[in-house]
C-alpha cells in the first residue's frame, strides 16, 4: 500500500477556502494538497463539507472565499481549461433512463469539446469493458442496478483518460465483490499515473485503497497524513502470555516492563525506547513464557473517531482483546 | 454540443406526443368541419375557419390559429421548463458543466433547440394542414381576409413564411420567461407551470377590461397578429408592435436567465 515513487506538484490546491451558505458555514477555511500520483481519502462524517468542496474544486459551487488551484489552474475562472482533464462522479452518478448506457456515454463524450469524433466509439467501448460493463452497453439505463449506475458513472468518468479522478462515494451501492473490482481498478488506473481524489465515509474503504488521507470536520481539514503516518504504531505491544498478569516485576525493578494493562493471558507493554526486538529478548531472559506478540496500531476508525471527536475516549485500554 | 441536445430532443417520446398533439387536432377540427359540414360562421369560431372552408390553401392559418392559443405555448413552456430544471433533477446538469460545457454555452444551445423544436413544430403544422386542408376544402387562388386581388404562390408561402416567425418569435418570449424559471428551480414542472402560470395570467388579464391600460404590454397581447400576414395589404401595425413587446420580454428574461444560471451555486 505504501507508495515507493516520490509524489509530484501539487494536482489540486485550495488556501482558506471558504463556503458559507447563508448562516451555515459548510466549508471554513479548508486548505488541501493532493500532490500528482495521490490516492487521496477525504474523510469526513454527513455534513461535514465533503461534498461542497469537491463541487467547489469542479467549479459547480462557487467559493465565499479562498483559492482554488486544480492542475495548475485557477478554478472556477479556469476551469474550462481544466476540467476536460479530470474525470468525476459526484453524488451518485446520473443517465437518461430511457436510451442505454452505451448511448448515454456517447452523447456524455459529445457534449464536451475535445476528443475528436473519429475514435469516439473506441473511447467508449473501452471506457465501458474497463467497468466490465460491456455485456449490459445495450440496455436502457433504466433497467440498471445501482452497481451497474455506480460503475457506468467510472466508466463516464474514465473517458478521456484524466490526469485526475475526482470521486464522490465511488463504491457506494456496489456489492463486495464490486467493492474490490473497483478498487483494483482504481489502483490500476492510479499506477498508470492518474491521480485519484476519493471522498468516502468509509473508512475501510480509505484504509485499503489511500495513500493520504485528509479528515474533514466542520468544514476545517483536522489531518492530512499519509494513510502509513495515521495507522503508525502506537508504540504499545500486546503480549500473550501466561505469566504475564503476575509478573509484572519481572524486570527486577529494571524499569523497561511497563505495563499498560494487564489480565490473565496476558499483557499491554509499552516500549518507551525499546524495539519489539528487544523487548521480546528481556522477557524470555525473564523466564517469561511469550505465546504471541502484536504490536498496536489504531485502526483508521480509531483515529477518525478520536479526532473528529465522535468517541468519548478512545485508546487502547479501552479495546478488548479477543 | 447542438447536436447533441438535438438528439435528445429527437429521441425523447414526449417531444412527439406533443407534435402530434398539435398535428391532430386541426386535422380533427377539418374532419369534423367537412363531415357535418357545419362551418362556423364567418367572424366567429376559431379565426380563419370559415374562410378555410371555402378555400383549402387557407387552412394553414386556420390551424395555426387553433394550436395557437393554449396547445402550442404548454408544449413550449414545458419544454422550456425542462431545459435546465430537467437536467438538474435528473442529476445530469452537474455532469454536462464538469464535462466540461461553460454555463453560457448550455443556455444558449438549449435556447437553440428550442426555437429549432418551435419553428419545426410551426413549420410541420403548416405543412400538415395545408394537404389536410386542399384534400377536404379543395383549393382556390388564395384571396386574402379582406378580399383584394387573389394572391401568388410564392407570395403566399411567404406570407405563411411571415406567420410562422412571427409564432416562433412570440414563443420565444414565452420560452425565454420560462427557461428562466428553469434555472431557479430544480424541478421541470414548477418551471413549466411557472410559464403556463403567466400564459393563464396573461389571457384572464387580456380578457378583463379593468385591465386595458396594461394590456399593450401582456405578453400574450399580441399573439394572434400573425393573421394580420393574410390581410391585403398587411397590417403591419399590430404585427410590428407585437414584434418589439416580445423582444423586450426575449431580451430581460434571457438576460435575467443568463444572470442567475452562471452565478448560480449547482447542488442538484
Amino acid at each position: 500500500m505504501t507508495p515507493s515513487r516520490t509524489n509530484g506538484e501539487a494536482v489540486i490546491s485550495t488556501e482558506a477556502l471558504t463556503k458559507r451558505y447563508g448562516d451555515v458555514l459548510a466549508v471554513d477555511r479548508l486548505d488541501l494538497v493532493v500532490r500528482e500520483g495521490d490516492r487521496y481519502g477525504f474523510l469526513g462524517p454527513n455534513g461535514s463539507g465533503k461534498t461542497t468542496t469537491v463541487r467547489m474544486l469542479l467549479g459547480l459551487v462557487f467559493a465565499t472565499s479562498g483559492r482554488i488551484e486544480v492542475l495548475g489552474h485557477e478554478v472556477p475562472r479556469r476551469a474550462d481549461a481544466v476540467l476536460h482533464e479530470v474525470g468525476s462522479l459526484v453524488e451518485g452518478p446520473a443517465f437518461y433512463n430511457h436510451i442505454s448506457g452505451r448511448a448515454n456515454l456517447l452523447l456524455f463524450d459529445a457534449a464536451g469539446a475535445g476528443g475528436s469524433r473519429r475514435t469516439r466509439r473506441s473511447r467508449v467501448g473501452e471506457s465501458l469493458e474497463r467497468v466490465g460493463l460491456v455485456g449490459a452497453a445495450h440496455r436502457r439505463v433504466g433497467t440498471y442496478s445501482l452497481g451497474m449506475r455506480q460503475r457506468l458513472g467510472i466508466a463516464a468518468a474514465l473517458l478521456r483518460r484524466p490526469r485526475l479522478l475526482v470521486l464522490d462515494e465511488p463504491t457506494n451501492g456496489l456489492d463486495p465483490a464490486g467493492i474490490r473490482e473497483v478498487r483494483d481498478l482504481l489502483v490500476e488506473i492510479n499506477d498508470d499515473g492518474t491521480t485519484v481524489f476519493l471522498s468516502s465515509h468509509l473508512l475501510a474503504e480509505v484504509e485499503q485503497l489511500c495513500t493520504r488521507a485528509g479528515i474533514v470536520h466542520a468544514g476545517q481539514l483536522i489531518a492530512d497524513q499519509s494513510v502509513a503516518d495515521l495507522l503508525a504504531p502506537t508504540g504499545l505491544v500486546r503480549v500473550t502470555s501466561p505469566d504475564l498478569h503476575s509478573a509484572t516485576r519481572a524486570d527486577g525493578g529494571a524499569g523497561w516492563l511497563d505495563p499498560v494493562s494487564a489480565d490473565a493471558h496476558g499483557a499491554t507493554l509499552r516500549l518507551g525506547s525499546l524495539t519489539v526486538d528487544d523487548l521480546v529478548r528481556r522477557l524470555v531472559g525473564a523466564g517469561i513464557r511469550v505465546d504471541e506478540v502484536v504490536v498496536d496500531r489504531p485502526t483508521l476508525e480509531e483515529v477518525y473517531l478520536e479526532l473528529t471527536g465522535g468517541a468519548s475516549e478512545a485508546g487502547v485500554d479501552q479495546r478488548r482483546v479477543g | 454540443m447542438l447536436l447533441v441536445e438535438l438528439r435528445k430532443l429527437v429521441g425523447r417520446p414526449r417531444t412527439w406526443v406533443t407534435v402530434a398533439m398539435m398535428l391532430t387536432l386541426p386535422t380533427v377540427v377539418a374532419v369534423l368541419i367537412k363531415v357535418t359540414g357545419r362551418a362556423p360562421r364567418p367572424g366567429t369560431g376559431p379565426s380563419l375557419l370559415a374562410e378555410a372552408f371555402n378555400n383549402g390553401t387557407l387552412f394553414p392559418a386556420a390551424a395555426l390559429g387553433i394550436i395557437l392559443p393554449f396547445l402550442l405555448p404548454i408544449a413550449v413552456a414545458v419544454v422550456a421548463g425542462d431545459a435546465v430544471a430537467g437536467e438538474a433533477s435528473a442529476g445530469t446538469l452537474r455532469y454536462l458543466l464538469v464535462r466540461p460545457v461553460s454555463r453560457t454555452r448550455l443556455l444558449v444551445v438549449k435556447t437553440v433547440v428550442l426555437i429549432v423544436y418551435v419553428l419545426a413544430t410551426v413549420l410541420l403544422v403548416a405543412a400538415v394542414s395545408y394537404v389536410v386542408g386542399v384534400q377536404l376544402f379543395g383549393s382556390k387562388p388564395v384571396s386574402s381576409i379582406s378580399g383584394g386581388a387573389p394572391l401568388s404562390t410564392t407570395e403566399t408561402a411567404l406570407r405563411i413564411l411571415g406567420a410562422v416567425l412571427y409564432i416562433g418569435w412570440s414563443m420565444l418570449a414565452l420560452a425565454a420567461i420560462t427557461l428562466f424559471f428553469s434555472t431557479l428551480t430544480d424541478s421541470p414542472l414548477a418551471a413549466a407551470l411557472g410559464g403556463l402560470g403567466v400564459l393563464v395570467g396573461s389571457s384572464t388579464l387580456f380578457a378583463l377590461d379593468a385591465a386595458a391600460s396594461i394590456r399593450p404590454y401582456i405578453p400574450t397581447r399580441y399573439w394572434l397578429a400573425f393573421l394580420d400576414f393574410f390581410r391585403n395589404p398587411i397590417l403591419w401595425r399590430d404585427i410590428e408592435r407585437g414584434v418589439a413587446l416580445q423582444a423586450v420580454y426575449i431580451a430581460v428574461f434571457f438576460a435575467l436567465a443568463w444572470a442567475n444560471f452562471t452565478t448560480k451555486d449547482i447542488t442538484s
